[in-house]
């Protein structure tokens, strides 16, 4: 019945409802009206059946109390005066029947006598008990049975003319419920028809006509706005869509959008160009179709399944195949498409082919390698050839100094035994041959110092430069004890070093300023520390000769001299040695200095 | 109920041994007691306001038990009943209504004379009682207990009596002109 009802048009529902609703008013108003007919009457029948039954039994008491049958039935014969009276009996205190009236053609002679007293109704007749009391003592009842039929007809009545009311009222109700549910239903067919317009054809551009300012024309200007809406954001999305379209399309990169079983929803030409598959031909397929067979492996499902667990994308190169068979190196960087609810609802990939670049990579990683190789071959060639000469100069020089020891030693021997036998000019010559050898032994002390440098092995322990500079300084002075200079020498903090080495670096930097300054008139040497970039640079300056700037770098090779024998005596050993000592620890040493200003020599040493 | 009820019983037991009641004495009994019902007796005839109705049984007692039933725990207006039974005339002391059993048929001239304006109701079952100057008299009409009101008697014991009791009577002796 409910799914029938829900089932009809609009118009027939309202028709329906209107006309049901007025019909269902009307019988209401009729059924009330009737019952309250029969209460009205039962009311007032009640009364005077009571009044009637009060009159009997004043009359009838007396009667009733000396069992004076012919009395009572005179008492109650006055009821035949009263039409609608069917019946009347008196009955005993003890329940007998003691006097019965019966109207003539009624049906029940006598009818029961009730249980109690009061009124009771039935369709055919009202009875009605009583008592009869006589110097307030019960002594009988008197029953009055009233025909209805008066009451029926009235009550036909009452319901033939709520019939025909009904009937014509229901007939006007449809009538006008046929008329009035059109202001209702029209705008909502109107709506309905431009909905099924809209469905059907998908046409966002047609309109309802505007209807008055009720509800319905609130809703259907509602329902405009919202066409008006549909059709802004339709034309938005399919520009957006074209725009991603062509994004996809035209991208330099190949795109790719799997589905959660691995399976391909997207490929743009650019993944045609790199794969060698048309779309057509790629949708649908798993994801293995393309990637070579020593790779799909339960390594690439693990891939797979990390992918799908995580968020955010995640880059990786691998060897695909192509369709014409090609082996293909290719750069992928996939990310989960995670939708609503954090769910993953597909997976995208961009990927370019890097073959051609990673083979290019590889070529000049090759090379590379081959120069590295080719350097090292080289150095360590040279690392053979520079210990060959090394030794090859100790040798030299350590062989050298016998037979240098033998011209010194005779020459000296010849001065000093058989100068009297000599020529002035010869004893010259001896002289100049002693000297010479004397010069050669020198430098050949010089030069094995060079090379013990570099032989040695390296000690380190924490060394009190000052102190040590302190004690090369008093050798300095004793060896030429008529010398005046002034030497200045700072607190310096302790370096890390090997301190014969470094005892060997103080006496070439100090000889070297107490040499250069033997000419100046107020000598002065220092060595000062500082602090400098976080680290301690200590210098030797003197104010002696100094030298040409342009000749800084050429300071520090062996056998370098700025000045001439005549001017300071010297092997030109003695800075490549400075140098080398300060290389061995790892250090740096530079030079600073310009023609008769003096000369300054800076180092920075390991620290402890 | 029935304690008392037993009671009454036993207190009746030798007027009941001497004339067993039959169903006219019931009926009889009834009537005695509807009629104070139907009577108004001066109000000088009560010593107090609750003062009983006195029914009164001269001679043999025809009733019994009956009679003590009929009344038994009644009121009228508000009085109790109360049964009296005298034997002769010089028991008798003052009744609202006297029964005068047919024993003492020879001596009603007497009695009636005796209560002559006392306000007393004499009832009696035998014939002729009412033309004799009695107020009530029983009789059997149509095997129905029926019965005759002299309005000469009741007026001069100074009582009134409801017309409805004057309708219900058989046979009403007109009072004297």
């Amino acid at each position: 019945m409910r799914r029938r009802f829900a089932g009809l048009k609009l118009g027939t529902k309202l028709l329906l409802v209107i006309t049901g609703t007025s019909v269902l008013a009307l019988s209401l108003a009729c059924a009330g009206f009737i019952v309250y007919e029969i209460a009205a009457f039962r009311a007032r029948a009640g009364r005077d059946m009571d009044l009637r039954a009060a009159m009997l039994a004043a009359g009838g008491a007396p009667a009733l109390a000396f069992s004076d049958e012919k009395d009572a039935m005179k008492t109650l014969a006055l009821l035949r005066a009263d039409p609608h009276a069917a019946s009347a009996q008196f009955y005993a205190g003890d329940g007998s029947l003691f006097a019965s009236f019966v109207r003539e053609g009624a049906r029940e002679v006598p009818p029961p006598r009730p249980a109690s007293d009061g009124h009771v109704f039935s369709w055919e007749r009202q009875t009605t008990a009583s008592g009869v009391y006589l110097a307030g003592r019960r002594i009988g009842t008197v029953v009055l049975t009233r025909d209805l039929g008066e009451m029926r007809r009235s009550l036909a009545a009452v319901l033939s003319i709520s019939f025909v009311l009904l009937l014509g009222s229901s007939l006007a109700a449809l009538a006008i419920a046929a008329r009035l549910q059109r202001v209702i239903s029209e705008p909502i067919l109107d709506l309905t028809r431009a909905a099924e317009a809209i469905a059907e054809r998908g046409d966002y551009s047609s309109r309802v006509a505007a209807r008055g300012g009720d509800e319905l024309g609130v809703l259907v200007a509602a329902f405009n706005e919202m066409l008006a809406q549909i059709q802004r954001r339709e034309a938005a999305l399919r520009d957006s869509r074209q725009r991603l379209a062509l994004l996809v399309e035209s991208a330099p990169l190949g795109v790719i959008v799997w589905d959660l079983d691995f399976r391909v929803l997207e490929w743009n030409p650019a993944a045609e160009r790199i794969f060698g598959y048309p779309p057509g031909e790629a949708r649908g397929k798993e994801g293995t179709f393309i990637l070579s067979g020593r790779v799909w492996t339960a390594q690439a499902r693990a891939v797979w399944e990390d992918l799908l667990a995580r968020r955010g994308g995640a880059r990786f190169t691998n060897e695909n195949v192509a369709k014409d068979g090609r082996s293909i190196i290719c750069e992928w960087y996939n990310t989960p498409l995670v939708g609503a609810g954090n769910k993953v609802i597909a997976v995208a990939s961009m990927v370019d082919d890097v073959t051609e670049r990673k083979r290019a990579q590889d070529e000049l990683r090759s090379l590379t390698d081959q120069l590295e190789r080719r350097v090292a071959e080289r150095t360590a060639e040279l690392l053979a050839l520079n210990k060959e000469l090394e030794t090859f100069c100790y040798s030299v020089s350590h062989d050298l100094r016998a037979p240098l020891r033998a011209i010194n030693g005779f020459s000296s021997l010849l001065l000093a035994n058989y100068s009297g036998r000599l020529e002035p000019e010869g004893k010259a010559y001896l002289a100049r041959t002693a000297a010479a050898a004397r010069r050669m032994s020198e430098i050949i002390d010089d030069l094995l110092d060079l090379s013990r440098v570099t032989r040695t092995a390296m000690k380190p322990v924490p060394v009190d430069l000052g102190a040590l500079a302190r004690d090369v300084a008093a050798q300095l002075q004793a060896r030429e004890p008529e010398r005046r200079v002034e030497v200045v020498i700072d607190e310096c903090a302790p370096v890390l070093g090997d301190p014969n080495l470094l005892r060997l670096l103080l006496e070439n930097l100090l000889s070297n300023a107490w040499k250069f300054t033997s000419r100046t008139a107020a000598p002065r040497v220092e060595v000062r520390a500082r602090r400098e970039a976080g680290r301690a640079v200590y210098s030797v300056r003197d104010n002696g000769a100094g030298f040409d700037p342009a000749y800084a770098d050429k300071l520090f090779k062996p056998f370098t001299r700025l000045h001439t024998e005549a001017e300071f005596a010297g092997t030109g050993v003695g800075l490549a040695t400075a140098a080398r000592i300060i290389e061995r620890h790892g250090g740096r040493i530079w030079a600073e200095g310009a023609v008769g200003r003096g000369a300054a020599f800076h180092f920075i040493l390991p620290e402890p | 109920m029935a304690p008392r009820f037993l009671v009454m019983v036993i207190l009746a037991l030798p007027a009941a041994a001497a004339a067993p009641p039959t169903a006219a004495a019931e009926v009889k009994a009834v009537f005695l007691y509807n009629f104070t019902k139907f009577v108004d007796w001066p109000p000088e005839s009560f010593p107090a306001p609750r003062s009983p109705i006195v029914i009164g049984v001269l001679g043999s007692d025809p009733f019994g038990a009956v009679l003590d039933q009929a009344v038994a725990g009644e009121t009228v207006n508000g009085r109790p009943l109360e049964i009296r039974r005298f034997a002769n005339l010089a028991d008798l002391e003052p009744c609202h209504i006297l029964f005068i059993s047919a024993s003492q048929e020879k001596h009603v001239p007497v009695i009636l004379r005796r209560l002559d304006r006392t306000g007393t109701l004499t009832v009696a079952d035998m014939a002729g009682f009412a033309a004799r100057g009695g107020a009530i008299e029983f009789r059997i009409e149509d095997g129905r207990m029926r019965f005759e009101i002299s309005r000469e008697a009741v007026d001069r014991a100074g009582l009134r009596v409801s017309s409805r009791l004057l309708n219900l009577a058989s046979t009403v002796r007109p009072r004297s002109p």
